[in-house]
């Protein structure tokens, strides 16, 4: 198994976070199966891989869809510490899941331990615009106060679905080259001085 | 040839022996350990070359000397399947299988079926119901002590155990352990007395005293006492075999289980009446993965069936995880077993819905009289018309079902092939037998059809039982790779400490004449040469393996062959 994930690529893994009932396994199904369902069912968390191109690269990508209800928040973070990137999903139509973002947001941050983790802040919904209650403004302040983007979706229409998911894998991407990066120019620069030492 | 050479060496070990002792008599005690490690060094090169000679001579010595050296080998093996070592070990401290509550057990390690039983438990029954029930070693002989240990700890640190941990004295003694290890009898502190006092009373009575005490038990309790009585009396109905009689069970499990032999015997004898849902099966652990095709034949009921099982599991993550045992291999085993768990609910919510509409014109056929509960019988008897379908359809893509691949081991040609091998096999001599048997239980749940096979399937099929061998031997070589690296830190602690004892030595060495740097030189050629040797039978022992895949594939073939 492992072996063929090799193969087939990197593997980038995404969580999606946000209340109860914003549209988190909707958003998840349209993008993994091209589907909308419409009848509501309380996700406790499930998990789904999918081949993508990402720029001209194969890559897989492992998307946790969690619980929204706090009755699961247990198992949350189990999965929450292994996430590479987090789609924090509100719904446009509902304050409070608006609210809600910002306690998700502390505790990912808690668990990563990480200012600049991979993380969207997705208003989804976009489709019922007469029925929005959460101001465009207020969103992209919230956004630009965490260093983060914000889109806005519709998991009905599909509108913004694939966006979100490879801005993030991009996101994910880069820190991941940014963080090996990094460790390289530990080792060379460790390789230096260890040259140097000889030498004296 | 090999004679001479000893002689020679006894004569080099004299020489340097007397050097030394005519060299300054500085600290005595010193001198000895000297003397004492080249004394080692040339036995050790003796014993070597007695077992080339020995080789020559006689191959029934070889096979006994094998033993020995499976024994040696078996030891360190205790790390397995790649989780970190400081990892497993603390989690088998932390939170112990055995001598805690039976609940306790259960919940650390258990069987990820319905059956509630700790996983140890269920192995070892398992174990014995396959190979032990006609042997005459069942609860009779004494197990291999390092052996049992190596056993116990693999099961403490939740690792992989492979067929070649497993035989039938170790398996009674870690049944026996475990039980005698609960902080309670088996039938709870509280019913003990109560299942003596009912055991003893007169007929009529006896039974719906037996039975209501046994609908007190808890769960985990009921399910011991079960599968233990039913697996019991499996042993006893074999005593022509195994010549097992309640005595001797008594004199096995009797202190382990704290049971008067009047109620052992009653349980065992009426386990029919008293358990009668209770069937031994053999425990299929979950899928660590799902085979492309596998989601798309399996039945609703395989489906639910895995489904619960996968759950069970996930709940065992999260509680080790919360324990606070997060480690990259679990993390992946946590998304691996909820994306299992997600595919397999997705595809019973098909299913389900796929029957639903069908049904619904039918109940619009039948709508005014019968209302409900025929439209549910057509339901399900169009559930049972959309497998058969299924099933129909499914064959071509099939051809991978590998049909009851019988235990080869039972062809009593295998062992004979191995044992003649096996004189080859000094490095390291993985038991092939019991390869066997692991294979075939591997392959025997997958077979309900018998596929009409045809070219191309039987390309498939071959090729597919290849794979399962090769990876089979992969996983077993991966545990060997595990457990050399083990060793080798131990010896490098042990070389670490030989190395300051033997500083001032070296130095002694440092002045040695040319006769010791002559035997150095012929010890490193003889090294030299038997390096060589140790290369050529590593390669032989890859060959013969390769050949006895071929050989295995070629024997389920036929097996199929004839069946199909």
């Amino acid at each position: 198994m492992s072996r063929k994930a090799g193969a087939q690529g990197t593997l980038h893994k995404v969580i999606m976070v946000g209340s109860g009932g914003v549209g988190k396994s909707a958003l998840t199904l349209q993008f993994m199966y091209d589907e909308f369902v419409e009848d509501y069912e309380p996700t406790k968390a499930d998990s789904y891989r999918k081949k993508v191109v990402l720029d001209g690269e194969e890559v897989q990508i492992d998307i946790l869809d969690t619980a929204g209800q706090e009755d699961y928040a247990a198992i949350r973070d189990n999965y929450f510490r292994s996430g590479e990137g987090f789609l924090c999903v509100f719904s446009i139509t509902e304050p409070e899941s608006f609210d809600a973002t910002q306690d998700f947001r502390e505790q990912i941050l808690r668990v990563k331990n990480d200012e600049n983790i991979p993380f969207l802040l997705v208003g989804n919904k976009s489709d019922l615009a007469d029925k929005r209650r959460v101001p465009l403004d207020a969103c992209r302040e919230r956004a630009a106060a965490w260093r983060v983007p914000y889109v806005e979706t519709s998991a009905k229409t599909r509108d913004n679905v694939d966006k979100v998911f490879f801005d993030l894998m991009r996101e994910i991407r880069s820190r991941k080259s940014d963080d090996s990066r990094a460790l390289n120019g530990d080792v060379r620069a460790k390789k230096r001085r260890r040259i140097k030492c000889a030498i004296l | 040839m090999h004679h001479l050479r000893s002689v020679f060496w006894k004569e080099k070990e004299e020489k340097a022996k007397f050097k030394l002792e005519s060299k300054e008599k500085l600290k005595d005690d010193k001198k000895e350990k000297v003397k004492e490690e080249k004394k080692e060094k040339v036995k050790e090169k003796e014993k070597e070359k007695d077992k080339v000679k020995e080789k020559d001579k006689e191959k029934i010595k070889e096979k006994d000397k094998d033993k020995k050296e499976k024994k040696l080998t078996k030891i360190p093996s205790t790390v397995t399947s790649g989780v970190p070592f400081e990892e497993i070990f603390t989690l088998g401290v932390a939170l112990p299988i055995f001598g805690v509550p039976l609940q306790q057990s259960v919940e650390r390690a258990r069987c990820h079926d319905d059956t509630g039983l700790p996983l140890v438990v269920r192995d070892s029954i398992d174990y014995l119901q396959a190979h032990g029930l006609k042997s005459n070693q069942i609860y009779r002989s004494e197990p291999d002590k390092i052996k049992l240990q190596q056993l116990r700890k693999l099961y403490t640190d939740r690792g992989a155990a492979f067929p070649y941990h497993w035989d039938i004295p170790v398996a009674c003694a870690i049944l026996k352990n475990f039980i005698s290890e609960l902080p309670e009898s088996i039938l709870t502190q509280e019913l003990h007395g109560q299942f003596e006092q009912a055991a003893a009373i007169a007929e009529p009575q006896r039974e719906s005293a037996v039975v209501a005490l046994i609908g007190r038990l808890p769960q985990h309790n009921h399910a011991l006492v079960a599968w233990l009585c039913c697996h019991l009396r499996a042993v006893l109905d074999n005593e022509q075999y195994n010549h097992v009689n309640i005595q001797t069970i008594m004199t096995s499990l009797g202190p382990a289980l704290g049971m008067s032999q009047n109620l052992l015997a009653y349980l065992i004898a009426n386990k029919d009446k008293l358990f009668p849902d209770v069937k031994l099966t053999r425990y299929v652990p979950p899928l660590q993965s799902l085979p492309a095709d596998w989601i798309d034949r399996a039945s609703e009921s395989e489906l639910s069936t895995e489904l619960g099982k996968q759950e069970s599991l996930l709940r065992q993550i999260h509680a080790e995880m919360h324990a606070g045992f997060i480690t990259a291999a679990r993390d992946h085993q946590l998304w691996e077993a909820q994306r299992i768990v997600t595919q397999l609910k997705r595809k019973l919510r098909s299913v389900q819905k796929s029957v639903e509409p069908t049904s619904l014109p039918s109940q619009h056929l039948s709508v005014d009289e019968h209302q409900t509960i025929p439209s549910i019988e057509e339901t399900n008897a169009q559930t049972n018309e959309q497998t058969i379908e299924q099933e129909d359809i499914t064959p071509t893509s099939q051809s991978c079902d590998v049909p009851d691949v019988k235990e080869p081991s039972n062809d009593p040609t295998f062992p004979v092939d191995f044992e003649s091998q096996k004189p080859q096999e000094a490095v390291f001599p993985v038991e092939f037998e019991d390869t066997f048997a692991f294979e075939a239980k591997e392959t025997e749940p997958e077979s309900q059809e018998k596929p009409k096979l045809s070219e191309k399937e039987l390309k498939v099929l071959r090729l597919q039982l290849e794979n399962a061998e090769y990876l089979q031997l992969k996983s077993l070589l991966q545990a060997k790779i595990n457990s050399e690296q083990f060793e080798i830190v131990k010896l490098r602690s042990h070389v670490a400490l030989k190395n300051k004892q033997d500083n001032l030595q070296n130095k002694e060495k440092d002045n040695s004449s040319q006769e010791d740097q002559e035997l150095k030189q012929k010890l490193m050629k003889e090294n030299a040469m038997l390096e060589q040797k140790r290369l050529n039978l590593i390669n032989q022992i890859f060959q013969e393996r390769v050949a006895c895949v071929q050989l295995k594939i070629e024997l389920a073939m036929n097996e199929i062959m004839s069946k199909s």
